[in-house]
């Protein structure tokens, strides 16, 4: 029996490795088709000049620096039962930091030249604040892996960089004059629990463990309202008060049926979910599956809100084309690979 | 030293001409206007008309698109002028995401030209050779020509005269004594990033 077991999880193991290596397999086809042919492969236009690859990025981002989040409030005994998770919380979360600058580096319309961003920064720009917080994210996530929980100072700095990430990419929007539907400062707090709230939904997916899983869905039960009221009071106070630009983006956004179906699926009905099935295990997986989907489709809609108003040029559109799709896919792809071989091939500490 | 353009609504006619001798100047490909004239349509039938908008970088004092950029390819000149060093340029595009007058231009690909099917001409072929694939690109207030002692192309060019050009801290230049008698007012100064370009009407 126990051999069956065993057999069947190595199998579970490769198969996974083997989605994943599919899914990197189209990216790395769409970001040669994206090469070859130039950026006008994307959807992406003279208006909405960023889609759904800066969405994913954020995501990616929010992701890690979410998982590190876990890893260090798992350290300093603030979640029960994480710490067997401790290990995979880390490693995942190299594994979408990685994948992040990946996405990153797809997007931008000269990757060789990525490397200005270091020997030509200029430190007035939020992107190199976040470039050189997430590289120490990463830093740190890989020192947390290799030493002891106890050493506490350094998950608590672990900790604050990781939030640092997602907040300065709040501001890569919020500190953008172009966009009027992104200005004020609660971008950051809606970036941050969105951060939490992916990190919370690969938990849910992946942690079995009672108790930590219990600890998982109430803290998903407290974020997903927060993002709810967050989410209110920004746009409510846009309608209420905002220019006629403003006005005219928030009521895009609300008029787009996807967005309608982001909040119902991806934030009420994983709500609901957890509170009266918390202890179905098959429910608990579905509400971690929604509040990803959620924060990846909340991501893509504002983003591409807040470009779609110009003051001369009138509304713009944007669709993602498949080379598009094709690119996420395949760094979410890396991601998965990456973190299926890190908790495969990275030495583990002893107790 | 701060360049700054004056453009007269009441004697703009909407021709374009503007858009050409700027497309023709800086030999953009195709669908990459550093200059524009976006058309509004006022009023119902019959009494509806048609009201031009110019609109190119504003050159702003506080811009946006030079505080945003992670590498300092786009600058701000000690003339006031907004350039970008192609060279530097990642084509991160947060500067057109941060512009609030969208005249960032993104070349996306290798320009196929006017007549795709028959290649580039050798005018194109010249042209877009300056062009860097990947990068963003915009207004430069034709600055080669005004280092020159020439003015933009699109003053030069427009019939109407409605374009004016000059250094905005001398008040005694053309540019200041049209904003004083005229009261001319900048697009969208609520942005707060102190745009350089005016309009009369």
């Amino acid at each position: 029996m126990a051999t069956e077991i065993k057999t069947q999880s190595k199998s579970n193991g490769i198969a996974w490795l083997v989605g994943m290596v599919v899914l990197v397999v189209i990216g790395a086809i769409a970001w040669g088709v994206q090469l070859s042919k130039g950026m006008s492969v994307l959807g992406i236009n003279q208006i909405i000049a960023w889609g759904i690859y800066i969405a994913a990025f954020f995501a990616l981002v929010g992701l890690a620096s979410g998982l590190l989040i876990l890893a260090v409030l798992s350290d300093l005994s603030v979640i029960p039962g994480m710490g067997a998770f401790r290990r995979n919380l880390l490693i995942g979360s190299i594994a979408s930091y990685i994948a992040a600058g990946f996405m990153i580096l797809m997007d931008i319309g000269r990757p060789e030249r990525v490397l200005n961003m270091v020997f030509s920064a200029q430190f007035s720009s939020p992107f190199v604040w976040d470039f050189f917080s997430l590289a120490l994210g990463v830093i740190l996530a890989v020192i947390l892996l290799f030493v002891s929980p106890k050493a506490r100072w350094l998950s608590v700095v672990a900790g604050i960089v990781a939030g640092l990430v997602v907040v300065f990419e709040g501001w890569i929007l919020s500190m953008s004059a172009g966009s009027p539907l992104w200005s004020g400062g609660i971008m950051p707090a809606i970036f941050l629990v969105e951060g939490m709230l992916l990190a919370l939904g690969v938990s849910l997916i992946a942690v079995f463990e009672p108790i930590a899983s219990a600890w998982l869905r109430r803290m998903t039960l407290v974020f997903l309202p927060v993002l709810f009221l967050l989410n209110v009071f920004e746009i409510g106070a846009l309608v209420y008060a905002g220019d006629v630009d403003d006005r005219f983006g928030t009521s895009m956004l609300l008029s787009n049926p996807l967005f309608w179906l982001e909040v119902v699926l991806g934030i009420i009905v994983p709500f609901v979910l957890l509170l009266v099935a918390g202890r179905n295990r098959i429910a608990v997986m579905i509400s971690g599956v929604l509040v990803l989907l959620g924060v990846l489709v909340a991501k893509s809609l504002i983003i591409v809100a807040g470009q779609s108003i110009t003051l001369v040029l009138g509304t713009g559109t944007y669709t993602p084309s498949l080379v598009e799709f094709g690119g996420v896919i395949g760094m979410i792809g890396l991601a998965g690979l990456l973190f299926l071989l890190g908790t495969r091939f990275l030495p583990k500490k002893k107790a | 030293m701060k360049y700054g353009m004056v453009i007269d609504l009441r004697r703009c006619i909407g021709c374009n001409a503007c858009t050409i001798a700027c497309k023709q100047e800086n030999g953009t490909p195709p669908t990459i206007f550093y200059s524009h004239t976006s058309i509004t349509e006022v009023g119902t039938y019959p009494n509806a008309r048609q009201t031009p908008l110019p609109v190119l970088c504003n050159h702003c004092t506080d811009a946006p698109c030079v505080d945003v950029c992670p590498t300092g390819a786009s600058a701000k000149q000690a003339n006031g002028i907004v350039t970008i060093d192609a060279n530097k340029c990642i084509g991160c595009r947060y500067c057109m995401v941060a512009c609030p007058y969208n005249v960032r231009q993104f070349i996306g690909s290798a320009p196929a030209g006017y007549y795709p099917d028959k290649g580039l001409t050798s005018y194109e072929t010249v042209a877009y050779a300056k062009h860097q694939v990947g990068t963003v690109e915009k207004c430069n207030f034709c600055a080669p020509r005004v280092a020159a002692g020439q003015l933009p192309a699109c003053v030069l060019t427009c019939p109407g005269q409605a374009r004016f050009f000059g250094d905005l801290e001398d008040p005694n230049s053309e540019v200041s004594l049209l904003i004083m008698q005229h009261n001319a007012k900048p697009l969208n100064p609520e942005a707060g990033t102190q745009p350089n370009v005016f309009y009369i009407g």
